[in-house]
């Protein structure tokens, strides 16, 4: 019914505005003015040699009147809405928006994409604000300086008497500072304009790692992993630190073992034969579920049916390795949302844990998960497990399981009344 | 008025411009530059109200707070707490570890005057 209501819209939209009579539109097209009237009524459904010739009549293309066109827009409305809170009640609403005025809504979808990056670019910038240590570094030291100047220049002006020496001394002082604000400002400024202008430069030596594993898309097959060839792999400009170049080769130690223990054909069988399920293909080939989860995180695109993120813990709950999705937002610096799966999967090691999660975030979406944490020998002296957990996150689209609810992070979260919440959020007052 | 306070605070013009208002107030003013010691230097200085920076060397002042309610003798000595860390949480983890008061910077001379004299006066 939707579909018809945009069609007939359409046409006697379309016919209106360039002048034509039911009568002269119904003559073109070789069908009565009565039939035409059914049509735009939304009485009578058309679509082939009909609908391209009234398209044709009109001067436009038919997909501009065709319900696949129309449905693709009311649906992307509807999302718009949905996402946004907004209550818009009555059935047909937008898809009438839609049919009436295709520029506008298509102008409301445009903005909706643009809210939405601005949102992610908060997002980003809250959390780098919040946590980032070179961030808060140089803004304590620039309020410090400006702290400095005030307290000097009002003593300039507000005491009367105040001797040539001190004068002179308190002259100097501010004069020091304001040459050492400038440098700390513009430091901080081209700190702050290369963070923004690839959406995430290196500010730490995990950024750096981040980097890395983009450079070469999350995946290594084909390179020559022995310590030449980690060298080798390692020669990118996005590792500027030593730091950098010790976790690149120790993730590449890793994705080295990884592919030892489970081949590359040996896991594409498994993949064909088990799907995406990292304990079956774990069973499978006899393998830790840790090691495929790696597998998938880390294997080209086109092997999988959905793409696959991956997060990484230790027992402090720090982060040491990611994989990004898009809709999952990972926190780049400090804290993420203690709901996250990952996290339990500290408390039960060696337990595989599934679930289905909606992220809240600004894109959002829903994601199927699997958390699992393993267990490895402690230091020599310490009686502590050393405990990693990880966390797979696909795309879940069709999948009606119950899902809870999951931000990034407490700061940039507007899930109401959660009993997890560390912090204010920045979107509500709630805590 | 000839009371003293110890102004513990690594930034040397803001140490200058503190202590000339205080000075000229009529205050004494001993000043102190790292966070290693403060807490022997507030022992022997024995001031009537110390302000104190919490991102300092050596030893923050939240640490130099904490030691000083829990382990000196000084329950009752004022503290004033500046710092450029003037989020809500650094507010309230102040006072939870025994300050007097808690000032954001930057802040104003005249603030900072009438918050030491209440903090002594009081």
């Amino acid at each position: 019914m939707v579909g018809m209501a945009s069609v007939g819209i359409r046409i006697r939209e379309r016919r209106v505005n360039i002048g034509l009579k039911q009568s002269e539109l119904a003559e073109k097209v070789g069908i009565s003015a009565s039939y035409l009237n059914l049509i735009e009524h939304n009485r009578r459904r058309i679509a082939g040699r009909l609908l391209l010739h009234l398209a044709d009549a009109l001067g436009v293309d038919p997909v501009a009147l065709s319900e696949g066109a129309q449905a693709s827009l009311v649906a992307r409305l509807q999302e718009c809405a949905v996402y946004h809170g907004v209550d818009i009640t009555g059935d047909g609403a937008a898809a009438d928006l839609a049919a009436r005025y295709p520029q506008w809504a298509q102008f409301m979808i445009e903005l909706d994409r643009k809210v939405r990056q601005l949102e992610q670019a908060v997002d980003g910038l809250s959390d780098r604000l919040s946590h980032d240590p070179h961030l808060a570094t140089s803004l304590h030291e620039v309020l410090t300086t400006v702290t400095a100047i005030r307290s000097t220049s009002s003593i300039l002006v507000e005491t009367d008497d105040i001797e040539p020496e001190w004068q002179n001394r308190f002259h100097r002082n501010i004069s020091e500072d304001s040459q050492r604000l400038a440098e700390e400002a513009q430091a901080l400024v081209g700190y702050l304009d290369g963070a923004g202008s690839d959406g995430g430069s290196v500010g730490s030596v995990w950024d750096e790692l981040d980097g890395f594993l983009a450079h070469y898309e999350y995946n290594f097959v084909g390179h020559d992993l022995s310590p030449d060839g980690a060298n080798a792999l390692c020669a990118v400009p996005e590792l500027k630190t030593r730091s950098g170049n010790v976790l690149a080769k120790r993730f590449l130690s890793l994705y080295a073992k990884d592919l030892a223990d489970l081949g590359d054909d040996e896991f594409r069988t498994a993949l064909d034969k088990m799907g995406q399920d990292a304990a079956a293909i774990a069973a499978m080939c006899q393998v830790p579920i840790s090691t495929v989860m790696r597998r998938l995180a880390f294997s080209p695109r086109e092997w999988l049916e959905r793409p696959v993120g991956l997060v990484a813990c230790d027992a402090s709950g720090s982060f040491f390795l990611r994989k990004p999705i898009a809709g999952f937002h990972i926190p780049r610096f400090g804290s993420a949302c203690p709901l996250w799966p990952l996290f339990g999967a500290l408390q039960t090691p060696m337990r595989l844990s599934e679930a289905t999660i909606t992220h809240t975030g600004r894109e959002g979406g829903t994601f199927s998960v699997q958390a699992y944490a393993d267990l490895m020998p402690g230091q020599t002296g310490s009686h502590l497990p050393i405990i990693h957990a990880y966390m797979t996150i696909t795309p879940n689209h069709q999948d009606a399981s119950p899902s809870f609810k999951v931000g990034a992070a407490c700061r940039v979260c507007a899930i109401s009344g959660c009993k997890s919440r560390r912090e204010l959020s920045i979107l509500s007052d709630d805590l | 008025m000839g009371k003293s306070v110890l102004l513990i605070e690594d930034e040397p013009n803001i140490v200058e411009a503190i202590s000339f208002i205080l000075s000229r107030d009529g205050w004494s003013v001993a000043t102190h530059s790292n966070g290693h010691d403060a807490n022997q230097v507030i022992e022997d200085k024995s001031p009537d109200l110390v302000i104190l920076d919490v991102m300092l060397p050596g030893k923050s002042g939240f640490d130099i707070l904490r030691d000083l309610r829990s382990v000196g003798a000084k329950p009752d000595l004022p503290v004033l707490v500046l710092t450029a860390r003037g989020q809500n949480k650094d507010r309230e983890l102040a006072f939870e570890l025994g300050a007097s008061d808690f000032m954001s910077k930057p802040f104003s001379n005249g603030e900072v005057l009438a918050t030491v004299r209440r903090l002594v006066a009081g």
